[in-house]
């Protein structure tokens, strides 16, 4: 398996609510070609769990290792292979998208002499050509978010992390990022998406993992989530998962 | 009234026209010369006529001299230079009595405990001769307190741009995603501050020494020759504005005063310069990690301001002690962090037990504020914090 996520768990101290299981024992795993879903609401662990995965936290308890490399003894070794996305992920403002991707690969340590021939590829299937060398704090919305995709797989990561990436994006910037995750996949990349929204994961995920308050509740097909449910849309789904699991905890 | 001169073969005769204060100046000038007579000016204009006068001095402006004259000639000529060049005596000596009931000093540089026209410093007071180098010493203490004042105020503006930014531009994240361990970053971005405060620093320097060696030279052609012509004199005495023609005068000025320096000057040795520098370096490392450390507080640019204000003020204060006089570098004075770096410099061979000491102090500070920014800046609960509040915020 590219990445593994084994009893993960992560708590953080709030004023309101005091310790709290941001992240619940969570286990999965995901494999190169397949986009893996994490579907549930706000404040579910997603995020955490995202995070956890491209070493920005560190997990309290269990263990998460990519390609063979735990992201806690060897960090670098994971960012290496691992390209992030999420809202959070700004640009550098005063650099062109050329000069951060140039950035991004020569840290990323990808062969010196094939930096120019992938970033030219890039700035080719992502259509940037017309802003390729244009400040990152002159360009639209779409524009980023294209240097954001660019930045986050300049290095050919093997496993993409995406954290609600859909987030403020108007429909022709939604159909490119659901056409670059596709793209991720057709390269056999490993890809765990986070978000919200049901039509989104039952449109682009292999599997779905139903997440809700730090904890799987479910984690199998659309088949096997209707087959388990007895539903058939998955926001029906998802309530009747999640309901099951409360009784069940009651 | 003034007068009418009679012409003779040795004595020019001339006459003063008017009763102002310039005009008794001219004549007493005149008066002492041995080419002119002056008189009483009655019917000054028909002694001209008939020729019994060869001029008539009428002053029009607090600089300019008429001269009116029946015919001119060769021999007049040589009779008007000679004026003028009496004039521009007499103008002198009053300068110089203008001067002395202004209480101006003789030389402007006398506060300084400098003797310009002797080129020798004496202490002040004490009328003791002392070397220029002691001189330049204590002004080279001045400098460095400026030069501390300059590093803190880019490395404060610095750090907060590197770090502060970072989160409000949302930039943090990708910093984090790079694939270098965290120290790597905060060492990066140390060197950076260090980078900005060097090369401010230097154009500064740059502009700065130009702007000394201009007003230096300027003052140096004031005392040392006396010349009463000089613009910049009568902009000192506040008798005309600086002229854009003064420029020139003025760099004239800068040679004569590197001619006059020249062999006087006993220019540093190498170990002092690499040792000046040190002090700078060290000065700046200290400052750049003293406001990475603030800044990694603060969770906006206004709050960074806030929280930067504290060090920059204790930094101004330690730099400031080391002026106390008679303060010496010892254990106790070494624990203070930019002061024993100047306290330092004012001895040219500190004592090798507090100096080490001291280094050892600063070189503690500067890891502690590098460790203690990169704890605070990558501290999890903090990242995490920050995702809520945007969260938040959305619509």
């Amino acid at each position: 398996m590219s990445l593994e996520v084994k009893e993960v768990s992560k708590h953080f101290y709030d004023a309101k609510r005091g310790d709290f299981a941001a992240v619940d024992n969570v286990s999965f795993s995901c494999a190169s070609g397949e986009v893996l879903g994490l579907l549930g609401p706000n404040g579910a662990g997603k995020t955490t769990t995202l995070r956890m995965i491209g070493t920005l936290l560190a997990p309290d308890s269990g263990t998460i290792t990519i390609e063979g490399f735990d992201v806690t003894v060897a960090p670098e070794a994971v960012r290496m292979r691992l390209g992030f996305l999420s809202t959070d992920t700004g640009l550098y403002e005063r650099l062109t998208p050329k000069e951060i991707l140039t950035y991004f690969a020569k840290l990323s340590k990808y062969p010196k002499d094939k930096i120019a021939a992938r970033i030219d590829d890039l700035i080719n299937w992502l259509d940037m050509k017309r802003f390729a060398e244009v400040r990152c704090e002159k360009l639209s919305t779409g524009m980023r978010q294209k240097v954001s995709f660019a930045r986050a797989i300049v290095h050919d990561p093997p496993i993409m992390a995406l954290d609600e990436p859909a987030n403020g994006l108007d429909v022709i910037a939604i159909r490119a990022l659901h056409q670059f995750i596709r793209t991720c996949k057709e390269q056999s990349k490993c890809v765990v998406l986070s978000t919200h929204v049901m039509s989104e994961a039952e449109k682009l995920c292999d599997r779905i993992a139903i997440i809700h308050k730090g904890r799987i509740f479910a984690i199998g097909t659309l088949e096997e989530l209707r087959a388990q449910s007895g539903k058939h849309y998955l926001e029906d789904i998802f309530f009747a998962i999640v309901q099951e699991q409360a009784d069940e905890s009651l | 009234m003034w007068s009418i001169g009679a012409w003779e073969k040795t004595r020019s005769q001339v006459c003063v026209i008017g009763k102002g204060p310039e005009s008794r100046l001219i004549s007493e000038a005149l008066s002492e010369d041995k080419h002119f007579v002056v008189v009483p000016d009655k019917d000054a204009d028909a002694a001209l006529q008939s020729g019994a006068v060869k001029a008539l001095i009428v002053p029009s402006a607090p600089d300019e001299v008429t001269i009116k004259t029946h015919e001119p000639s060769v021999e007049l000529l040589g009779l008007t230079e000679l004026i003028q060049e009496d004039i521009r005596k007499a103008r002198k000596k009053s300068v110089d009595k203008e001067l002395k009931d202004k209480n101006v000093p003789e030389t402007v540089l006398a506060p300084f405990g400098m003797d310009w026209q002797a080129i020798k410093p004496t202490a002040i007071g004490t009328g003791r001769s002392i070397g220029l180098r002691y001189v330049i010493d204590i002004l080279l203490q001045f400098f460095l307190l400026y030069v501390i004042f300059i590093m803190i105020l880019v490395g404060q503006v610095a750090a907060i741009c590197l770090l502060v930014e970072e989160k409000e531009k949302k930039t943090f994240h990708t910093t984090l995603l790079l694939p270098v361990s965290r120290t790597k970053v905060m060492v990066a971005k140390f060197l950076a501050v260090n980078l900005a405060i060097a090369s401010s620093l230097f154009m500064h320097l740059c502009s700065l020494m130009l702007s000394i060696v201009f007003i230096m030279a300027a003052l140096l052609v004031v005392t040392v020759q006396h010349n009463q012509d000089s613009p910049v004199l009568k902009v000192l005495l506040g008798q005309s504005p600086i002229q854009a023609t003064d420029v020139l005068s003025w760099w004239i000025g800068c040679g004569q005063f590197f001619s006059i320096l020249k062999p006087e000057i006993q220019l540093p040795s190498l170990p002092d310069v690499a040792f000046l520098l040190f002090i700078l370096f060290a000065s700046a490392a200290l400052i750049s990690s003293c406001f990475l450390f603030a800044a990694s507080f603060a969770k906006s640019n206004k709050d960074a301001q806030t929280v930067a204000l504290f060090p920059a003020l204790t930094l101004v204060a330690a730099a400031t002690v080391s002026f106390i006089p008679g303060l010496e570098l010892n254990f106790a004075t070494a624990l203070l962090p930019v002061s024993n770096l100047l306290i330092m410099r004012k001895f040219q061979h500190p004592e090798i037990l507090p100096a080490s000491f001291a280094f050892l102090v600063l070189l503690s500070l500067i890891v502690f504020f590098l460790w203690a920014a990169k704890t605070l800046f990558f501290n999890e609960q903090n990242s995490l914090r920050l995702k809520r509040t945007a969260t938040r915020h959305q619509p």
